[in-house]
């Protein structure tokens, strides 16, 4: 984790709620897609904002789309819209789909800077059917002999202040540069992809490079599919109730402890960044925590104390 | 024919012409044509290679683009075997070589290319080869040269029947069948064919032991072409030729590509009717000509079913003056397309017409030809296209100076295609010049003949599809221009010893021809040579008849050249044909064994598209003739 966000994060006096976006509010229709012909710009739920280029002349888009489309075998760009896992994450309907011939864009925020814990990632059946088997234009990975040393690379950085991050988090969409090609992998579902350590943001910025490239650009498909994206936003004011609590040290080591008002036992629960729940129902008598037996990062840690709750993000050394 | 009878065909031709100008869903126009000793308009020239399928040393090709790869220097970009090809002459693109069938252009309109795979050098009777450009005279797309196909009555012959039957490796078989039928005015001729090839053929992995068989290649043809011929009078006369082909190949899947399951349907339907008068001075001609081509690329397992048509309706009216020395021919042409296709927004028309003057001088060994042609295409005028060219001879010394201005329209796809297509775009126009030098010695054994062409051309507006920042589609566009220079070189000894006959011939091609505007997408680097463009081609031919027998070795190098994703090395292919000949009564029958790529090369022309390897086919040849030397 970089220094600018442990010290955001040991600064911060405010609380933090995670917001997962899953794009169940749209409704795809017969078409199972949603590519933009509404001419709105863009996909928007809660804070999260997906822009689309569509042209109604060429029925044509870039940017983002929505999709329930569940082809997993159909080959070729007719089936631009399937994630390859079949469905969105969790086997739930709809996931946002991305195609753009430079980077695409994530707006995090309507008003202000907003952490993205993640999202899930799956590659789309068009990129991974062209990448195991190749096609008319692009090869399938490891070329002739297996051997060949492919990938297809989504970097993700961020906009804040108009400014673009150096930082940047790399995940392999596919990866065949191990030595034994057994290793060889294509994404088949939907994996998580951390992009905390990239800070608050007004924007993510996601471009795509693949090692089969031609002189028209890069010949492997630039689809990939997200799901469950997660930011942390502040709290809202029902769960203030517990915002004069506060935590110490932050980051920590081993305890983390309590400061506030808090009667008598408090129930607490940990969540890694992408939501996930490491350890459930804690109670504590003595306004600590014991914390030893996670890994080092970046967590929630949520209370609910007399039925008033709220949540406070801490790091682990 | 009454002199008023001929001009109520010249009236009807020209009638069609101007009542398809009038109609919206027809088409036609009038391309320049054939005619004249002029030698820029004679197919035929000293400096025109000239292709005959059925010579004796030659090898039977059932498909143009591999008749010209063993037997010409031109470049052939080729996709595998009986996959699409076509030809760079002088350093031009697919679409900047016109091809001419009986002097009307094929060109499939919405792409401007020729798939040469798809042509039968037995369905025609002559094939010739003109290097530089010609659009001048011959109009748009003539920009690096031109083949010219030409069905012509066979005057030598009365009633024959010709068979050529093919048998050879990976499934390979082909048939061919040539009817002649002639009375006193009117002659008959029909070529009927079938081929087929499974191309299964093995391909080696290079770097490994692995050796693999090329899938999914089946390829069959079937075609015939009628030709009747029609002396009217001793003025006039008529022919008329009827093309019908129907192709269906599978498109096999490239090296880096598990398995392909698209396919391909070309039907064809051409047709030509002509009519010649000569009276006195004047000589008219006159064609109308309608083309139809259907192609369907299908691919089932990725859902796909992409129709496409187009058609075309032709007319052109030519006048001949010829005084003493001086030729002077004016010309008329009009051409109608129509075209449809799921990425059109509805069926496409064009009218495009052009008007032709030449002008030709006769010195004493030399001549002087000069000439200007305007094109004309829906709302805009192309290029105003001027020629100026001084030949001559000397003895044993030709040569042939020429200047130009040579152009090619827009594509239907480069103008209607969604997205992309660009309705504004301008033809690629620009100047050339080519400077011709032949030494032809003959003795009484031996008969030596050197011919060099130097050429350089720049060519304006060439169109290139690229991608823009401000848009999710690539488009069409004039932004590129390319400069082509470079020289060929050919040598040819031949000799005659108690009636066996030797020769050699070598050829070298050099060509530069240079992206001159520097591109993001496609990634185009100033000076760069153009993708698929060799700089360097060798080809070294040896050869021996006999009355009876025969034998050439033909020796091919083509240097490396750059694809879009990839370098491709140079390869040196050989092929060897050898050749029994006889003759009982009426009925000569031959017989032919080729082995092609002896070497066993695993070569590309395009990157991950493998050729085939070493391979033999075997050709019975029979004909049976009723009359000889009519």
């Amino acid at each position: 984790m970089n220094k600018y966000i442990i010290l955001l994060l040991m600064l911060s006096t405010s609380t933090y709620t995670q917001s997962v976006v899953d794009f169940e509010s749209f409704d795809t229709g017969i078409s199972g897609f949603l590519n933009g012909s509404d001419a709105n710009g863009e996909f928007c739920e809660e804070d999260i904002c997906l822009p689309n280029d569509y042209n109604a002349n060429y029925d044509s888009w870039q940017g983002w789309a929505i999709s329930s489309t569940t082809d997993t075998t159909t080959p070729g760009f007719t089936n631009e819209f399937s994630s390859y896992a079949g469905s969105g994450f969790n086997e739930s309907t709809n996931y946002a789909v991305s195609f753009s011939f430079g980077p695409n864009i994530i707006h995090v925020g309507n008003s202000q800077p907003q952490v993205v814990s993640g999202f899930y990632i799956c590659n789309n059946t068009y990129a991974y059917l062209s990448i195991r088997d190749g096609d008319a234009f692009s090869k399938k990975f490891g070329g002739i002999s297996g051997d060949d040393p492919d990938y297809f690379l989504l970097t993700v950085k961020k906009f804040l202040g108009g400014d673009l991050s150096q930082d940047s988090i790399n995940f392999y969409l596919a990866d065949y540069r191990f030595e034994n090609n057994n290793e060889d992998y294509i994404i088949d579902d939907w994996t998580w992809l951390d992009l905390s350590d990239l800070g608050a943001a007004d924007s993510l910025y996601l471009s795509l490079s693949s090692t089969d490239n031609g002189q028209f650009g890069m010949n492997t498909p630039a689809y990939f599919c997200i799901d469950n994206l997660t930011t942390l936003l502040t709290v809202n004011d029902e769960e203030t109730q517990l915002s004069t609590i506060s935590i110490f040290p932050n980051p920590a080591k081993d305890v983390l402890y309590i400061d506030g008002q808090v009667d008598g036992s408090f129930e607490y629960k940990i969540f890694d960044l992408s939501g996930k729940l490491i350890t459930n129902s804690g109670v504590s008598r003595t306004k600590s925590v014991d914390i030893t037996q996670l890994t080092s990062g970046a967590y929630f840690i949520h209370f609910t104390n007399n039925g008033t709750h709220g949540h406070q993000l801490f790091v682990k050394q | 024919m009454t002199t008023r009878k001929s001009y109520i065909i010249l009236f009807f031709l020209f009638f069609n012409c101007l009542l398809s100008i009038g109609q919206i869903d027809t088409l036609i126009s009038i391309e320049a044509i054939e005619i004249v000793d002029q030698k820029i308009l004679d197919p035929d020239s000293y400096f025109t290679l000239n292709l005959n399928n059925n010579s004796k040393q030659n090898p039977i090709s059932s498909s143009l683009d591999e008749l010209l790869s063993d037997q010409s220097n031109i470049f052939i970009k080729s996709y595998g075997s009986n996959s699409i090809a076509s030809s760079s002459i002088f350093g031009g693109n697919a679409s900047q070589t016109l091809v001419l069938w009986n002097g009307i252009p094929i060109a499939n309109a919405m792409h401007g290319q020729t798939d040469l795979a798809l042509l039968n050098p037995l369905m025609v009777d002559n094939i010739h080869i003109q290097k530089g450009g010609n659009s001048s005279v011959w109009g748009s797309g003539a920009i690096g040269g031109m083949i010219i196909l030409e069905n012509k009555k066979d005057k030598r012959l009365g009633n024959s029947l010709t068979t050529h039957t093919q048998l050879g490796q990976y499934g390979q078989f082909f048939e061919q069948l040539d009817l002649k039928f002639k009375l006193k005015k009117f002659a008959s001729q029909t070529k009927l064919s079938l081929s087929e090839n499974k191309n299964n053929f093995p391909i080696k992995i290079n770097g490994t032991d692995q050796i693999i068989e090329q899938q999914h290649a089946q390829f069959s043809k079937k075609e015939v072409i009628q030709s009747f011929f029609l002396n009217v009078n001793d003025q006039s006369n008529l022919s008329l030729h009827i093309w019908k082909q129907i192709a269906e190949r599978e498109i096999p899947p490239t090296l880096v590509q598990t398995m392909s399951n698209a396919s391909q349907e070309d039907d064809y339907l051409r047709s030509i009717l002509q009519w010649n008068r000569k009276r006195k001075n004047l000589t008219l001609h006159s064609s109308l000509a309608y083309l139809q081509e259907k192609i369907l690329f299908s691919d089932q397992i990725q859902r796909i079913q992409s129709p496409s048509e187009f058609k075309s309706i032709i007319a052109d009216v030519k006048g001949r003056l010829r005084f003493s020395d001086i030729d002077i021919i004016l010309g008329l042409n009009s051409m109608r397309l129509s075209a449809q296709s799921d990425f059109y927004e509805n069926i496409q028309r064009e009218w495009r017409a052009s008007s032709l003057l030449t002008f030709a001088k006769e010195f004493n060994k030399s001549k002087l030809q000069s000439g200007l042609r305007q094109e004309f295409f829906d709302d805009q005028f192309a290029p105003l296209s001027p020629f100026l060219i001084w030949s001559g001879q000397t003895r044993s010394f030709y040569y042939q100076a020429e200047i130009s201005r040579n152009f090619r329209l827009p594509g239907m796809n480069d103008r209607y295609w969604q997205p992309g297509g660009q309705l504004n775009l301008k033809p690629e126009n620009g100047w050339s010049q080519k400077l011709s030098l032949g030494f032809d010695q003959k003795h009484q054994i031996h008969h030596f003949d050197m011919k060099a062409n130097i050429f350089n051309r720049y060519i304006h507006d060439w169109i290139q599809w690229v991608f823009l920042p401000d848009q999710n589609f690539w488009s069409a566009s004039n932004i590129a221009e390319v400069w082509s220079r470079g020289f060929d070189l050919s040598t040819e000894w031949k000799a005659k010893i108690n009636q066996k006959k030797w020769s050699i011939l070598n050829q070298y091609t050099f060509t530069k021809s240079t992206n001159e505007v520097e591109l993001e997408f496609p990634k185009t680097v100033k000076g760069s040579q153009l993708i698929y463009t060799p700089v360097h081609q060798f080809r070294n031919v040896m050869g021996f008849s006999s009355k009876q027998f025969s034998a050439q070795l033909r020796n091919r190098f083509t240097g490396p050249t750059t694809g879009i994703n990839q370098n491709i090395e140079s390869y040196f292919i050989t092929n060897i044909t050898l050749g029994y000949f006889n003759q009982w009564k009426s009925l000569s029958y031959s017989l032919r064994i080729s082995c092609n790529n002896i070497f066993d090369q695993q070569y590309f022309i395009i990157e991950n598209r493998p050729m085939v390897g070493r391979n033999f086919n075997l050709t019975l040849g029979v004909e049976f003739n009723t009359t000889n030397n009519e």
